[in-house]
């Protein structure tokens, strides 16, 4: 079980360096975004500073969707993922490598946002701001996974994916932001533990049941 | 019910939608046997294969291979089966090296003998010379000649196999040729798909004809094959 | 039997509906305005009570695999998915003389809008897997997803709008508007379950045909 998961780990980063997906260009497509934001926003600096949370959040959103499409558009190609399956692969373990590779990636995309953030955002960086993203990021992945093997089965799969998932990532999206805004502005009273919680336990729930359903999702003949 | 024998199919169907593409299958395949399955497209030779390679799930009817149920132990058919189709499944970013030890490690979750097995398939199937090519960067018969590597790392006591001729090249189809031999003197149930009857024939114990979901013959002797 | 049931559901339900248009005391505050409460909220009752049947119904499929479940869960969300857009619906008619605009971010009502488009995304996802087979399986994974998602957002929603420091309306309800309040909440239970089993019917005939 675990020298599965760890071998497909390779393997997914075998294929990101290998460029199957497009690293490069959903960074890209997050600063655009970001810089398009702030045109909108019509530059007024304060503005931007108070909306950049919610912004920044949706980015990552619009961003993430793009590269769980494609990371596992490309298992779905030619029977991939089937390959696995006949080779042994448990759909629990398939499902929890590709959460786990999508996470890295997501936090690495991030990571190249966060720079066109603050200086286009004026926003101040803080480490507490790395935790909020680390665990909004896994939600995301834990979500997105699940949703993008289903959604990248069928024909019109790409325009359902954010039709299905945005409406279940609202909770963390919320949690998300909020406390994303309380690390900017500072956080007198501590609230940012509250959203904490929620983003704690939204990753744990969703995590839990979509390993649980993983083989439904992921193996036609389950 | 045969326990010994290697694949019994009882009643059945699957649907797709409204469509009935298998409507009611009854067989049984002893081990060792090579089965031809011929018919026109869509008559339901390759959702077939895939049921038994625990790829579809049967709309109705009983499978058991090698005394294994398919409903419920769909782990152990998949250790003992192996798959060729027409998806090639194949990771084409990665070179044929690091493609054959990503299934060798699934398959055997070890290293053990790995290097040394990798390198007999490909020496099989004539790609040793391409063992550090991208896999994207071969031709199509050699792709489908390291879909057949990939089969022999897994060394399945059934295979299935679901049109293997049309895209294999030349020295491939010499090499397949003497696969099949070596399989059949090992004891090995083969399941062909095909529609090149000439180049199947050589190899198949047995012949079974499928139309509109249904076996309409079988043939038990291979000279008396006529279409 | 069941054109005897819907009779009585429907008379019963003429009656609450008379009772709450026409007996129950006009409001201190908002006069007849409020009456709107009385279809708005045991909508959004029976509209949980439907989704929580699709839940559990999506959970028995995915341990018992019978087709019954299947159909009963995608007729039970239906329901609630059209329970939802008549609470949310009045819940917006109701807000623009009370509060003086269309939409608050009042939790409750947020929730229900976030429901709406969950399952609407889980009604638009039912219609584009052909295989039978598939489609109660995905469907019953995600459909569990989706409900367990439920409380979070709530509280979530709430969360959010404490801190923003905007109150919710306060829901004291007085003694003689609790009774019609419970007959209406029968009333459109019966209305429900009249669509459910209309619509398991329906579901019921198209496997049939399904499987000719």
């Amino acid at each position: 079980m675990l020298s599965d998961l760890i071998t497909l780990i390779q393997k997914d980063f075998r294929l990101i360096i290998r460029s199957s997906v497009h690293l490069f260009s959903v960074v890209l497509f997050g600063v655009l975004l970001l810089l398009l934001f702030s045109f909108s926003m019509g530059g007024d600096i304060d503005l931007l500073r108070k909306s950049a949370a919610g912004l920044f959040w949706i980015t990552v959103f619009f961003s993430s969707t793009f590269f769980l499409d494609q990371s596992l558009q490309y298992e779905q190609k030619d029977g991939r993922i089937e390959g696995l399956l006949l080779l042994g692969v448990d759909p629990k373990i398939y499902y929890v490598s590709k959460t786990f590779s999508n996470f890295l990636l997501l936090i690495l995309v991030e990571f190249f946002l966060l720079f066109p953030l603050i200086v286009l955002f004026d926003v101040p960086f803080s480490w507490s701001m790395l935790t909020v993203l680390i665990m909004g990021s896994f939600g995301i992945s834990a979500l997105g996974t699940a949703y993008a093997g289903v959604t990248t089965s069928l024909v019109s799969g790409n325009v359902l994916l954010p039709l299905l998932l945005y409406p279940m990532l609202i909770p963390l999206l919320l949690a998300g932001v909020q406390a994303t805004q309380l690390c900017i502005t500072g956080d007198l009273f501590n609230e940012r533990f509250m959203w904490y919680s929620l983003l704690a336990i939204f990753d744990v729930v969703f995590f839990v049941a979509a390993f649980l359903c993983a083989p439904f999702l992921f193996d036609k003949s389950s | 019910m045969s326990a010994s024998a290697a694949v019994h199919l009882q009643g059945v169907g699957r649907r797709f939608g409204r469509r009935w593409i298998l409507s009611s299958l009854d067989l049984t395949v002893q081990p060792g046997e090579t089965l031809a399955i011929f018919g026109n497209n869509g008559t339901g030779k390759t959702t077939l294969l895939q049921i038994l390679a625990t790829l579809l799930s049967p709309t109705r009817g009983d499978i058991t291979i090698f005394g294994h149920s398919l409903a419920r132990e769909k782990n152990s058919i998949r250790r003992l089966t192996g798959y060729i189709g027409h998806a090639k499944q194949l990771y084409n970013h990665f070179t044929v090296d690091e493609y054959l030890e990503l299934v060798f490690r699934l398959r055997h979750k070890t290293t053990e003998k790995m290097r040394t097995r990798v390198d007999q398939s490909l020496d099989t199937m004539g790609l040793t010379a391409h063992r550090q090519a991208i896999i994207e960067t071969l031709s199509e018969g050699m792709k489908k000649r390291l879909t057949f590597c990939r089969l022999l790392l897994c060394d399945p006591r059934l295979i299935l196999l679901d049109e293997p001729h049309p895209t294999l090249d030349a020295q491939g189809k010499m090499i397949f040729d003497r696969l099949m031999r070596e399989w059949k003197q090992n004891g090995k149930t083969i399941f062909i798909a095909s529609h090149e009857h000439d180049q199947t024939l050589a190899h198949a114990d047995r012949v079974v004809i499928i139309n509109e979901g249904k076996f309409t013959h079988e043939v038990r002797d291979r000279n008396k094959y006529v279409e | 039997m069941f054109v005897v049931f819907s009779l009585i559901a429907i008379l019963f339900f003429a009656f609450a509906q008379y009772w709450a248009l026409a007996i129950a005391p006009p409001e201190k505050w908002m006069g007849d305005v409020y009456r709107i409460l009385f279809v708005h909220v045991p909508a959004a009752w029976n509209a949980l009570l439907m989704l929580s049947v699709s839940f559990v119904a999506s959970i028995l499929y995915l341990i018992k695999r019978k087709p019954f479940y299947d159909r009963l869960a995608a007729s039970s969300s239906e329901v609630g998915v059209v329970l939802t857009g008549l609470t949310l619906m009045l819940g917006s008619i109701w807000g623009k003389p009370t509060w003086g605009v269309w939409w608050t971010w009042d939790p409750r009502l947020t929730t229900t809008a976030i429901l709406f488009l969950l399952y609407m995304g889980y009604q638009i996802l039912r219609r584009l897997i052909d295989d039978a087979e598939q489609r109660a399986k995905i469907s019953a994974a995600l459909g569990t997803m989706i409900f367990l998602n439920v409380p979070i957002v709530y509280f979530s929603v709430k969360w959010w709008r404490t801190l923003h420091q905007l109150q919710s309306s306060p829901q004291t309800v007085a003694p003689e508007m609790v009774l019609p309040l419970r007959l209406n909440a029968f009333a459109i239970l019966g209305l429900a379950l009249i669509f459910l089993w209309m619509r398991m019917r329906i579901a019921r005939l198209e496997s049939q045909k399904e499987e000719q």
